[in-house]
């Protein structure tokens, strides 16, 4: 009996062996049929986010197996809000296993030559042992820790380190339309105000705004860049509306504050005229309010609160931007910068290599408005952060200016290669198999 | 060897006894919080064992009665087991109950000090704190602002079964953090603190008392201030309401009633028929209501008021440019001249624009110039570097004999001293707001902080660049680390006449023993680092203030090639006795024979600076009544 199992997984090992061997990533992806993917736990839908993306990936470059997702349970309900047909699953493409079931029935667990995670700073170390994988990727999105690849050995991959976690491709219009038509996860006032979205966005201006809902102060910080985008907008074109996907959650209670913040509630209109009108031209909305919308008014900002949605839907958002984003950590930053797109960051980190390279009069633009986003909307009666803010917004979004020319020459350099590509090709070239009585120890 | 790291104002360590057990090389670090060799730690270990057991007692009490949080956390904090070294708080926590604070107060904080030298930090509160979850939880705010309560944390550290520290070292150990805000969930500013920008938000409990004081005496920008902090922590509350242990325990029932009581107390009554959910709509309606109207009325009043400031300020113009293109204030220090000096500042301090605290701590300064008195001044040292422009005084052979002392903000970039004396009110603006700290907005301006001289002082301790201040110390192990001078190696092996040239010129650096009246001091006991025992001396420093000077002491060996290497001329100890024998022989005082031992004589004085700074606050406007005047019958 026990020669039989060392037998068999001889051959699995052998077979790994066979099928690392491959050419190139996507030879080797065509040829899996399971592959596992270790979604970890931490605060915001960022590791969660990670796992979609280094999926998708994977069924771009050609996987047409199945997923095996192990995710911790304390992050359910976030997956259940991204995930795919969670928990249920979809046959032969995608199935769910919490952590915890997953260690119970760790005897029956398959053998898999790669496992994978997109962002993986937690329990992941401990997974590393339980991957049950010939190679267990770490990848880690852009800004991370360092990447990782387990296997016969550990191996620190240095050299993913500028690299963006996926580069994704961007569907085309109607693709993405019947993305979303067949999207179950998507309520039906959201698929409207997507399809809403898509049809006015070329004619607008938009940004997505995700990552303000954790602030004591989220309101008054969209406040404040609601007003610079108002006049950044003026400028580069009066005659459009600005269109503002907001992408965070955000309970009754908050929502009470930010409509009494923005003066939507009987009394807590700005004290000065001002302020009343910029009251006055920025709404809140949610999504079926905008979908009912007969038409968008010049010059007014619509801050429509879509709170979370698919990835799919999320990425089409930034890219559909032709304003500055909205990001919060690592993740979403990584996604700005890959498609190109100048941003603000919530926690103040922002990746812009090769900035010294701007010049003196740029990289002071760029510093200036950082600054202001991060402090400008508790600066009481100082208009500074909030020009310096309105003077990036306009430099960054208007064709032919150095800063636009920095980040699309930034999103092109980063689009060339990704994490999850370059990190296969590490688990191909890493030497040979172990020996069957190494795998027993 | 660091012993311990340090959080805002204090950190908790707790270790197992077990520890007692690590070999003499070994060390546990395991998450960044300690670095110990146990050879000289093994008392330290015991006391940090103690703190844990502090920390212990106080959760158990808390678990068993969360409504009783507050006094076992007071308690807690100020358990002399419980705090360390530099990270000690500056002041007691002590808590009143009273049944008459003024309609809607449940709490506030005064800062006093008491019989015995200590400083005080009152929690004075309404009788229903002890019963009223939602009135604890906005005492537990004020705690929060006054200590940083959420931080208190501690580490129980346990060997691993079958763990060896002479073979694991740090890996034996296991070890267990606890943290206060994990098990009581109070709204501190963990939530908001990681995020950049909101720290401006959050004023320092002692600038936060200065401000009252100028609020209090009639400071619009100081009201608007402490308006904007008041509706910053009532969004606190807010958000603290759906998470806080003592209320999150309760049955509906018991909340709808607690929360009718205390929004009764706070002057937004809600109705009876309302459930718990309609009563807290209605209440923030109301509140949120009062802080805007507040709010916008006061920055209203506060821009004009800002602009009437500017206005007034720029009236004295011409007086300032006629003082600076015919006085030469170096001239006037170094012949003494008091009256000269006194006049000079009466004309270039910005008056207008400075806040009540400030022009009490100035108009006294302009009189100590004028009429100094040295009762009960100190004897401190100041270390001259080699950037130190001396105001030199020589005798007939060129020696330097004294001299006097001049601040960065008079020496720093081109012009004359007191044509440097114009950019007072950017001075004022940047090391009296935070600007000059890096969280804060470059182009802040006293609308959104105004300046106090609290913060110029903590300002000052981490960049004194540009400021008012010169840095003294009681301690002259500290001094002499600012005491290096700089001589190129040709120098060196230079003649005796190009030594004494080295001497008298400001490359030399030097230590400074000096006396000084102390309406001009401000000691810096706040500071973010209190090892150094430092007091300001304001703006300058007159040749007969300076008891004893030597120059030349120590200095580095720069040849341009190698490492500079550090030359002590003179030691330490030789020159603590040269300059103890001056000061006896100019002031009759006889400093401790040791000069370590003169440090820790004065540790206490050091210490009970922030009283003198209170004592500063109290008299912005002594007629005023106190927003709890009878607290302290």
């Amino acid at each position: 009996m026990h020669k039989l199992r060392a037998f068999l997984f001889c051959s699995i090992l052998l077979l790994g062996l066979w099928a690392l061997a491959a050419s190139s990533p996507e030879d080797f992806l065509h040829e899996q049929k399971l592959i596992r993917v270790y979604v970890d736990a931490a605060p915001g839908f960022g590791h969660q986010s990670a796992g979609i993306s280094v999926m998708r990936r994977m069924r771009e470059m050609g996987f047409d197996g199945q997923f095996e997702v192990v995710y911790q349970e304390a992050v359910e309900a976030k997956i259940k809000k991204i995930y795919p047909s969670f928990p249920e699953g979809i046959e032969g493409q995608i199935r769910y296993v919490g952590a915890m079931d997953y260690v119970k029935n760790f005897a029956q667990v398959e053998h898999v030559n790669i496992a994978v995670s997109g962002a993986d700073d937690g329990s992941g170390d401990s997974f590393r042992k339980v991957a049950k994988a010939y190679t267990y990727l770490r990848l880690q999105p852009l800004g991370w820790g360092q990447s990782a690849m387990y296997g016969k050995e550990t191996k620190v991959l240095g050299s993913l380190q500028n690299l963006p976690l996926t580069n994704l491709n961007s569907p085309k219009q109607e693709q993405f339309k019947e993305l979303v038509r067949t999207n179950s996860d998507l309520s039906p006032d959201k698929k409207e105000f997507v399809f809403k979205f898509a049809e006015l966005a070329a004619n607008n201006l938009s940004f997505p705004v995700y990552g303000v809902g954790i602030q004591t102060y989220a309101p008054q910080r969209m406040y404040f860049y609601g007003k610079a985008v108002k006049s950044a907008a003026q400028k580069i074109n009066s005659d459009k509306a600005v269109i503002v996907p907001v992408l965070s959650p955000f309970n009754a209670q908050e929502m009470d504050t930010m409509n009494k913040v923005f003066g939507k509630t009987a009394g807590f209109e700005a004290a000065t005229a001002a302020e009343l009108k910029h009251q006055k031209q920025m709404h809140l909305m949610t999504p079926a309010e905008f979908a009912a919308l007969p038409q968008v008014k010049p010059g007014h900002v619509y801050f429509v609160f879509v709170g979370s949605v698919p990835q799919a839907v999320f990425n089409f958002f930034y890219e559909q931007a032709n304003l500055p984003v909205w990001v919060a950590g690592k993740n979403a930053m990584s996604f700005a910068v890959t498609k190109g797109k100048p941003y603000f960051n919530t926690v103040d980190d922002y990746f812009l290599p090769e900035k010294n390279k701007l010049s003196a009069a740029s990289i002071k633009v760029l510093e200036k408005a950082q600054q202001g986003f991060t402090a400008g909307y508790m600066e009481f009666a100082n208009q500074g952060s909030l020009r310096a803010v309105t003077q990036f917004i306009l430099e960054a979004s208007s064709p032919g200016t150095e800063l636009e020319a920095f980040f699309h020459s930034l999103g092109e350099k980063m689009s060339s290669n990704d994490k999850v590509r370059e990190g296969l090709r590490h688990a191909i070239d890493s030497g040979p198999a172990p020996l069957c009585s190494q795998v027993f120890n | 060897m660091k012993l311990f790291s340090s959080s805002k104002y204090f950190i908790v360590l707790a270790l197992s006894p077990l520890l007692l057990a690590l070999p003499a090389h070994a060390e546990s670090d395991n998450d960044g919080f300690i670095n110990l060799n146990v050879e000289d730690t093994i008392n330290e270990a015991k006391v940090n064992h103690l703190a844990f057991q502090a920390y212990d007692q106080a959760q158990q009490k808390i678990i068993a009665n969360p409504q009783a949080m507050l006094e076992a956390i007071v308690e807690l904090i100020n358990n002399p087991k419980f705090f360390f070294g530099a990270n000690e708080l500056m002041y007691k926590v002590q808590t009143q109950y009273r049944s008459d604070l003024p309609a809607g107060t449940i709490v506030d904080t005064v800062l006093t000090t008491n019989s015995r030298g200590e400083n005080i930090m009152t929690l004075v509160m309404h009788d229903s704190v002890r019963t009223n979850p939602y009135s604890l939880l906005e005492a537990m705010i004020a705690l929060e602002k006054a200590v940083k309560a959420s931080d208190i944390a501690a580490v129980k550290m346990t060997l691993k079964p079958g763990a060896n520290v002479h073979h694991h070292a740090e890996n034996a150990y296991h070890s267990q953090k606890f943290k206060l805000s994990n098990l009581i969930h109070a709204p501190g500013m963990m939530d908001v603190i990681s995020q950049p920008g909101i720290l401006s938000l959050i004023i320092h409990p002692i600038i936060e008392q200065e401000m009252k004081n100028n609020a209090r005496a009639g400071s619009t920008l100081a009201q608007r201030k402490l308006a904007e902090s008041a509706s910053y922590a009532g969004q606190l509350f807010k958000v603290g309401m759906t998470k806080f242990l003592p209320i999150t325990k309760l049955d509906d029932a018991s909340k709808k009633k607690y929360f009718a009581d205390y929004a009764k107390m706070k002057g937004f009554p809600v109705s009876s028929s309302e459930n718990l959910q309609e009563a807290t709509a209605s209440f923030f309606n109301q509140s949120d209501l009062q802080y805007k109207r507040n709010l916008d009325q006061l920055n209203a009043s506060a821009k004009k008021a800002y602009k009437a400031r500017r206005d007034e300020y720029k009236k004295g113009a011409a007086e300032r440019e006629q003082l600076v293109q015919t006085k030469s204030l170096s001239e006037m220090v170094k012949a003494n001249d008091r009256e000269g000096v006194a006049k000079a500042m009466e004309v270039m301090i910005p008056w207008p624009l400075l806040e009540p605290t400030e022009k009490v701590f100035w108009k006294d300064y302009i009189e100590a110039v004028r009429h100094p008195n040295y009762t009960n001044a100190p004897i401190l040292f100041r270390g001259l570097d080699k950037s130190e422009k001396l105001q030199s005084i020589t005798d007939a052979k060129g020696n330097v004999i004294g001299g006097g002392m001049f601040s960065k903000r008079l020496t720093a970039g081109s012009g004359s001293h007191l044509y440097k004396l114009k950019g007072l009110p950017e001075t004022f603006e940047t090391l009296g707001t935070g600007k000059a700290l890096e969280y804060f907005p470059k182009d802040s301006i006293p609308l959104n902080f105004p300046h106090t001289l609290t913060g110029m002082m903590i300002n000052h301790a981490r960049n004194p660049q540009g400021s008012p201040f010169i840095s003294l110390t009681y301690e002259l192990t500290v001094a002499w680390g600012f005491a290096a001078g700089e001589v190129s190696a040709a120098k060196v092996s230079a003649t005796e006449k190009q030594l004494k040239e080295f001497l008298n010129s400001n490359a030399s650096g030097g230590v400074a023993t000096v006396r000084i009246d102390k309406r001009r001091l401000l000691t810096n006991s706040f500071s973010a680092y209190p090892g150094e025992l430092e007091v300001l001396s304001s703006m300058l420093i007159f040749p007969d203030e300076v008891l004893y000077l030597e120059k030349g002491l120590v200095y580095e060996v720069d040849d341009g090639v190698h490492v500079p290497k550090k030359v002590e001329r003179v030691s330490i100890e030789d020159y603590y006795a040269r300059a103890r024998s001056a000061v006896y022989q100019k002031t009759g005082i006889n400093l401790p024979k040791d000069f370590d031992a003169n440090a820790e004589a004065n540790y206490g004085i050091y210490k009970n600076g922030v009283s003198e700074l209170t004592a500063i606050f109290s008299r912005t406007n002594p007629e005023a009544p106190l927003s709890c005047a009878r607290i302290f019958q």
